[in-house]
Order: structure tokens, then C-alpha cells, then sequence
């Protein structure tokens, strides 16, 4: 009974020992993946993910308790490395099937905020929206510190704002903590708006409370907004985000300084752009509205030098570009057409050099290569917020005109995330092509494992097979020789056993021993040996005959036994020896290998076509981008060429009227006021 | 005439403004195109799939590689992990296979941290014959009151026609408050 259960027993401890390695080995993996994560290898992890989920399915969610805090755990930590690889729509579904009802709510509302954050980030408003409307009110409010809440508020009211939801932006915007940077961020929208609408006073008041905050400015909201910084990261992330303060400020007060002048009000306008700092990206705005604002309080030396340091600029800008028709502007009305005339003769040539200038980089745009390398090169700091909006991208290129244009470009942030897609892409392309590469020396390691198969297979079948079929053949034949022989004479003896053999053997050596003996005592003609141990000889003869007689029929039953089986052997040898030939004869080829190394070559073929799809797009956008920008100020400064060349003929025109009069003059009497200028009228070039 | 110079310096003053504001208004951004979003959704779409694709094909790449190259009639894994690490800093692992070393690993900060927290690395990967084999492994690194720490394990196995696993387990034990090494199949 015992015995029968034995086997029963066996099996179910195989299968137990088989779960319990198939449980340890998905921990393994598991575990693999976490490795990877801890290292921020979010790549690693992402593959070890997909390698746990090829070959356990759903071991996800098998995984042993003692991995993670909630069961949940496994799969939103891949769908937090998913969205930080930009796979953000397989985290979103992820979080949205599981988040629902996920028991820690710290985490839900953080993954939501990143999910939507993303989302925002790519310019997708109605998913980012949908996201953020996850997060209840008061689970942010307690798991979300400070500055992300006010993070979330301002997303929020711009989400709000995009859907048209202007009531709901501003009870969003009333939850901000009274310190938020993001008030000002939003009051400068506010203005904005305003200022479209043609609400001006409105949108002056509101700059003005803006730019009232203390001397510092926004400084002082800076140790509220970001924590102190412990490693040189956070030592640089700091500076970087003081940089886009600054700039921040900068804007604003370049906004309200221009909307002043446009007002009239050159005084307040005059210290507004000198808030601005001359190094900030809105130092050359500001240098050409000040020039402005100088000439507007009739102090036209100020206008001129400022404008004349615009015009040494190498850059063509619209700034150092525009500063030569208002320098112009400024001599002809400090009464030196001479010098006017010559300024715009000089701002002519090189207008036209910038436009000879913007073709090249009109054709350069073109090139798929630039567009290449400027993603290339371009650094992708994921930005916590749209702030780096200000921060447009330096250094992409060695001209400047071609940096100008793509800085102008890269303040969008479709063309930033076009740059962003289009690094990934050429990223992508490298690594298909290595795999290519890493393929082929798959396929040239088959050849030669099927080469090293024959040859062995070769030594095999030469080294043991012959020599095993020749060996049993011979023996086969002694004893089918030994059995007839046998029968033959009817004598069992040598059908005998070993031992009977060696006693026949001693038995005839001592007969001969006692023949010779006797020989020798004849000849001595000595008496005999006793003639006992002759019948002792022969009654041992007869003894071992008797044996051999009696054992003779079941001798050769199992000499025929035993030749029997050496013909079983020797077919089987044959059998096999002709089972080799055969594998021998058919080349061997691992078919399913080289299936499988074609298969993926291909499917590796078809990502590298779709990518090189994707680049065209993406290299199309981003040239189309900076062509417009391209074509934009082509045509403003086109602009330019036209009006320095119509007051080119204006003041050649005046200088040959004042010729003609001069003439007349010395022919005729004439009043003393007449020869003023119109042009020097002051109330008529006052208005900017 | 002088009336249309005044305008144009007019216009384009006004101008110079327009584009400050249209600058401003791109960077706050309130609102792109329609088709324009579209377009950019779908790439991002299709960047995505892209993602998702390439990394399917990297895990079947791998896959196609381990059979290959690491077949289960021959396959041999041994896989590191540490349980608490109070008591031991692991500097580097050292492994010899029939007294033939055959691994040297270096430990960074982050590599022992990910470790603690729970990582298991695969620390070997290798082709061996079926039959009789003896893992040994050096573990350096530091020990209770930061000094310096040797220890070796070794551990007899049999290699079958399926692929091999091996765990090198640092444990804390904290009844001698010392580290502990072993070696375990899986």
C-alpha cells in the first residue's frame, strides 16, 4: 500500500518543489526590475519589467506580499517609470485602473499630479485636465507640500482658463499660498489679457502693483518657492530658477514700460525699462524702448547713444536693426540730415545684408542635417513648469542670426517638444541600428555552431560506432564458432565456465607431467610411479567429462542466448550507425533560431522605417517653425528697407527743396523763419 | 511726405510692441491652434507606440540572446542580494567555479544602496557542463565597526539538463551582530 502511494507522494513534492522555484524565480525578477529602478536606470527597469511580464504573464500580480506595501505597488511603480520614459499613456492606464481605489492616497494624488503634469508639459490639455480632476481638494491640500499644491493650483487655472472656465480659475486662484510665485505669474496673464482686451488702465494698474513688490522684486519670494539647496545639482537648480525670476521680472517691466510709452507717459516709462537688466533676454527690448522713451522727454543724446550701441550689435536683430531708423530719426530732428541720411544709408546695407544673411539661413533650415543636429544638441531639461518659456536655447549654432531665429523659435513649446521627440528619435534610431549589428554576429554565430555540429558529429560517428559494430561482429563470430564446434563433437567443455576450463587445463598439465615422469624413469630403467596417481587423474577426467555431459545441453542454450543478444547489439549498432549516417547526410540548421533572428530583423527594419517616418515629420515641423520665423522677420525687415528708403527720399528731397531756396533766397528778400524745416516740427515726430 | 515718415516710425514702434506681446502671448501659451495640437498629439501618439515597440523588441532581443547563447541544458545564474546590511558594506564579489575565478565585481554607492533597499542583481551568467560543480564566492567590503571584511562561501552543486540558479545571500545576524554568507538553489 505504501509503495503505491510512493509515487504520488513524488509527484506532488515535484510539483510543490516546481512552484516554489517558479514563485522564487518571478521574485528574482521582480527584484531585478527594483535593482535597476534604485540605480535610476529607468530603461533597465523598464525591460526587466517586460521581461517579467513575457514570462510570467500575470506575475505582477503573484508576487509574494513581503515585496511591497500595497499589492498595487508592482504595477504603479511601473506606470511612474512608464511616464518618466514618456510613455505616458500606458501610465495613464495603469493609474486609471488602479488608482481608484488604491489605499494610499499620498501616492494616488502624487501619481495623478504627475500624470497630468506631463501631460501638460506635451501641450495636451484635455488629458492633463482630466488628469488633475482626479485629485480631490483636500487629499492635495494634505499630501502635497506647498509649493507643489500652488504647482497644481496655477496648472489648474490655466487649464481652467484654456476651457473657457473663467469663474473656476478664479476660485482656483484664490487657494494660492499668500507667498506663491505663481500669483505673479498669473497676474501677469491677467494683464495680458487686459491688455487685449484693450483694458489698459486695468492692465497698467496690475503691472504696477506687480513691479511694486519690494526693491528686490521677486528674490524675496524665492526661499518660499524652493528649498535649500544641499549638492552642487540643487546649487545650479537654484541659480537657474533665480536666472528665470529675474527674467520673469524683466518682462514685466519691459511690458508696462511699453504700454506706458504707448500712453504717453515717457517719465514713468523711462524708469520702468531701466529696471530691466541689460544681460537679460529682454535687455535689447529694453535698450530700444529706453532710446524711446529718452527721445520722448527731448533728450536726444541719451536716445542716440543708446541706439548707436544697439547698432554695433553683431546680431541682427530686430532691436539692433531698428535702432538705425530711430537714430536716423533722432539726427533729423537734432537738425543733422547729413547724418541721418548716412545712418540709414548705413542701416540700408545692412538691411540688405540680413536678408542676404536670412536667405542662407533660409536654406540651411532646409537641411534635415541642422534640424538633426540641433536636436541633437539640444538639452532637454524637463522643465517643472512652463517657466523655461524664458530661458530660449543658446548656443545650437555658431551664426547668430541662425541662434536668434531658433531662440525665437524655441520660445514655443510645440517646437520645444518637437526638439525633445526628435532627440528620442534619433536615440531610438542608434539603438536599432546596434541591434542590427548585435543580429548579425547572431547569424554568424549559427554558421559556425553548424559547422562545429558536423565535425563533431563527424569525430563521433569515426571515433565509437565502427569500431563498437566490428568488435561485436567478431566476437558474434567466435561464438557462433565455438557453438558449432561444440555441437559438432558433442563435447560440452568448451561451452563450460571459466573455472571448469582452468581445472580441465591443470588436469591435462599434470596427465602430461605424469607421461614425461614415466618416460624418464623408463629410460633411467627405474621403476614406474604408483599407478594411483594415474586413476587419480583419470577418475578427475572422468569427473570433469561428466560435468561438461551433464551441463551441456544448458550450455548451449545459453551460448545461443548470448549469441542471440549480440545479434540484437549488432543490430542495434547498426541501426544507430545508419541513424547517424542519416543525421550526417542531413545538414543540420537551427531553423528556429534563424526564424527567430530574421523575424526580429525585420521587426527591427520596420521600427528603423517608422521612426525615419516620425524624424521626417518632426525635422518638417521644426523647419517649418523656423522658416516662419524666418519669413517673419525677413518681412520686417523688408519693412525696414522700404521706410529708410522713402526717408532717404524725403530728405534728399528737403535737401534739394533747401537747395532750390537757398537759390531763390540770394535773388529775392526773404523772412527770416522760412527756411525752418517742417520736418523739425516737434509736436508732429513726437508720437512714437 | 514727412506725415508718412512719422507713420511709419508709428507703425513699426507699434509694431515692435505687437511682437513683444505675441512673444508674451506664445509663452504663456493660453491657447495654440486646434489642427496644430492635433498634429502634435498624434506624433507624440506615434512616439509613444514607437517607445512601446522598441521596447518589446529589446526584450525579445534579449530573450533570443539568453537561448542562444545561454541554452538551459548548459545555463548557469547566480544572482546577489542582502537582507538588511547593517552589519556589512559590500565593496566587491569575487567568483570562482571549479576553483577558476570567473567574476570580479566592483560595488558603486548606488549599486549597494539599490541592494539594501531590495534589488536582487543577476551577478553571473554563464555556460557550464552537466555534472559536479563547486561555486566559491569572496565577499570584500566592511564590516561591523567599519573594519575590513573577508569572508568566502562555497557550495557543491549538480548541474542538470535545466538551467541552473544560485542565490549569494548577505544576511544580518543579529544575534552576533555579524554578517552572514550563503548560497541557496532556486
Amino acid at each position: 500500500m505504501l509503495l503505491m502511494l510512493l509515487p504520488v507522494y513524488v509527484g506532488a513534492q515535484t510539483r510543490e518543489h516546481q512552484q516554489t522555484s517558479d514563485a522564487s524565480r518571478l521574485e528574482k525578477w521582480y527584484q531585478q526590475v527594483l535593482f535597476a529602478y534604485y540605480q535610476d536606470d529607468l530603461d533597465g527597469a523598464l525591460l526587466q519589467y517586460s521581461l517579467l511580464e513575457h514570462y510570467y504573464p500575470q506575475g505582477l500580480q503573484q508576487l509574494p506580499a513581503s515585496l511591497y506595501l500595497h499589492p498595487s505597488e508592482p504595477e504603479l511603480l511601473k506606470a511612474s517609470i512608464s511616464l518618466t520614459r514618456g510613455l505616458e499613456d500606458q501610465a495613464a492606464e495603469i493609474f486609471s485602473r488602479l488608482l481608484a481605489n488604491y489605499g494610499l492616497p499620498e501616492k494616488r494624488t502624487a501619481a495623478w499630479f504627475s500624470l497630468g503634469l506631463s501631460y501638460y508639459q506635451q501641450g495636451q490639455w484635455s488629458k492633463a485636465y482630466e488628469a488633475f480632476s482626479h485629485i480631490d481638494a483636500k487629499e492635495a491640500l494634505s499630501y502635497l507640500d506647498t509649493s507643489t499644491q500652488d504647482q497644481l493650483i496655477y496648472l489648474r487655472v490655466q487649464l481652467a482658463n484654456q476651457h473657457a472656465l473663467g469663474g473656476q480659475a478664479i476660485q482656483w486662484q484664490q487657494q494660492l499660498s499668500a507667498d506663491s510665485i505663481y500669483h505673479y505669474y498669473l497676474s501677469y496673464n491677467q494683464a495680458l489679457t487686459y491688455l487685449a482686451l484693450g483694458q489698459t488702465e486695468q492692465a497698467i494698474e496690475l503691472l504696477q502693483q506687480l513691479v511694486s513688490v519690494p526693491e528686490d522684486g521677486l528674490q524675496e519670494l524665492l526661499p518660499n518657492w524652493l528649498r535649500p539647496f544641499a549638492d552642487e545639482q540643487s546649487e545650479a537648480e537654484y541659480m537657474a530658477k533665480q536666472q528665470e525670476v529675474l527674467a520673469i521680472q524683466d518682462r514685466v517691466n519691459l511690458t508696462l514700460a511699453y504700454t506706458l510709452l504707448q500712453q504717453g507717459k515717457s517719465h514713468e516709462a523711462y524708469s520702468a525699462f531701466s529696471r530691466i537688466r541689460r544681460e537679460g533676454l529682454d535687455g535689447d527690448a529694453a535698450l530700444l524702448g529706453y532710446g524711446w522713451a529718452a527721445a520722448k522727454g527731448e533728450e536726444l543724446q541719451i536716445a542716440l547713444g543708446v541706439w548707436q550701441s544697439l547698432m554695433v550689435l553683431p546680431e541682427h536683430s530686430e532691436y539692433s536693426l531698428e535702432a538705425y531708423l530711430a537714430a536716423a530719426y533722432v539726427y533729423e530732428k537734432g537738425f543733422a540730415p547729413r547724418q541721418s541720411v548716412a545712418t540709414l544709408q548705413l542701416g540700408v546695407q545692412r538691411f540688405k545684408q540680413t536678408l542676404v544673411e536670412l536667405k542662407q539661413a533660409s536654406q540651411t533650415i532646409q537641411q534635415s542635417e541642422f534640424i538633426q543636429s540641433l536636436a541633437h544638441n539640444y538639452s532637454a531639461l524637463k522643465p517643472s513648469i512652463e517657466l523655461p518659456a524664458f530661458t530660449a536655447q543658446r548656443g545650437a549654432t555658431d551664426d547668430l542670426l541662425l541662434t536668434r531665429l531658433v531662440q525665437s523659435a524655441g520660445l514655443q513649446k510645440n517646437t520645444r517638444n518637437q526638439l525633445a521627440a526628435l532627440q528620442q528619435s534619433q536615440m531610438i534610431k542608434q539603438q536599432l541600428n546596434e541591434w542590427q549589428q548585435r543580429l548579425s554576429h547572431f547569424s554568424l554565430m549559427l554558421d559556425e555552431r553548424q559547422e562545429q555540429r558536423v565535425e563533431r558529429a563527424k569525430n563521433m560517428l569515426q571515433a565509437r560506432i565502427f569500431e563498437k559494430l566490428s568488435f561485436l561482429q567478431n566476437r558474434r563470430d567466435k561464438l557462433a564458432e565455438q557453438l558449432a564446434a561444440a555441437q559438432q563433437q558433442q563435447d560440452g567443455t568448451s561451452l563450460m565456465s571459466i573455472a571448469h576450463q582452468q581445472s580441465q587445463a591443470r588436469l591435462s598439465t599434470a596427465q602430461t607431467r605424469l607421461s614425461a615422469i614415466n618416460q624418464q624413469k623408463n629410460a633411467l630403467q627405474e621403476p614406474v610411479l604408483n599407478t594411483e596417481y594415474d586413476a587419480r587423474l583419470r577418475r578427475i577426467q572422468g569427473i570433469l567429462s561428466w560435468q561438461a555431459n551433464e551441463a551441456f545441453a544448458a550450455n548451449s542454450w545459453q551460448a545461443q542466448q548470448a549469441l542471440h543478444q549480440l545479434d540484437t547489439e549488432i543490430v542495434n549498432t547498426a541501426e544507430q550507425q545508419r541513424r547517424l549516417l542519416a543525421m550526417l547526410a542531413q545538414r543540420p540548421d537551427y531553423a528556429q533560431q534563424r526564424q527567430r533572428v530574421a523575424q526580429l530583423l525585420s521587426r527591427i527594419e520596420e521600427q528603423l522605417a517608422r521612426n525615419q517616418d516620425l524624424q521626417q515629420q518632426l525635422v518638417a515641423k521644426v523647419s517649418a517653425q523656423l522658416e516662419l520665423s524666418v519669413s517673419q522677420f525677413k518681412s520686417k525687415v523688408q519693412g525696414y528697407v522700404v521706410q529708410a528708403q522713402l526717408a532717404l527720399v524725403r530728405l534728399n528731397d528737403q535737401a534739394l527743396q533747401q537747395n532750390q531756396n537757398e537759390l531763390g533766397a540770394e535773388s529775392k528778400v526773404i523772412p527770416a523763419d522760412i527756411g525752418r524745416p517742417p520736418a523739425l516740427e516737434p509736436q508732429a515726430r513726437q508720437q512714437p | 511726405m514727412f506725415m508718412i515718415n512719422v507713420k511709419c516710425f508709428k507703425s513699426q514702434f507699434l509694431a515692435s510692441i505687437k511682437i513683444v506681446f505675441l512673444a508674451m502671448t506664445l509663452v504663456f501659451g493660453a491657447a495654440s491652434q486646434a489642427q496644430q495640437t492635433n498634429d502634435e498629439q498624434t506624433l507624440a501618439e506615434k512616439l509613444q507606440q514607437l517607445k512601446k515597440d522598441v521596447i518589446a523588441l529589446n526584450r525579445d532581443l534579449f530573450v533570443l540572446e539568453e537561448d542562444l547563447l545561454f541554452p538551459s541544458s548548459t545555463q548557469l545564474v547566480v544572482y546577489l542580494s542582502m537582507d538588511v546590511g547593517n552589519y556589512f558594506n559590500l565593496d566587491s564579489v569575487e567568483l570562482k567555479l571549479d576553483d577558476v575565478s570567473v567574476t570580479h565585481y566592483l560595488y558603486t554607492e548606488k549599486q549597494q544602496a539599490a541592494l539594501v533597499k531590495g534589488g536582487v542583481q543577476k551577478l553571473h551568467l554563464a555556460n557550464i557542463a552537466q555534472g559536479e560543480h563547486v561555486l566559491t564566492a569572496f565577499f570584500l567590503g566592511k564590516g561591523p565597526h567599519e573594519r575590513e571584511y573577508k569572508r568566502a562561501t562555497s557550495f557543491t552543486f549538480t548541474k542538470s539538463a535545466d538551467a541552473k540558479m544560485l542565490e549569494l545571500q548577505i544576511v544580518d545576524v543579529t544575534a552576533n551582530q555579524q554578517p552572514e554568507f550563503k548560497v541557496i538553489e532556486l
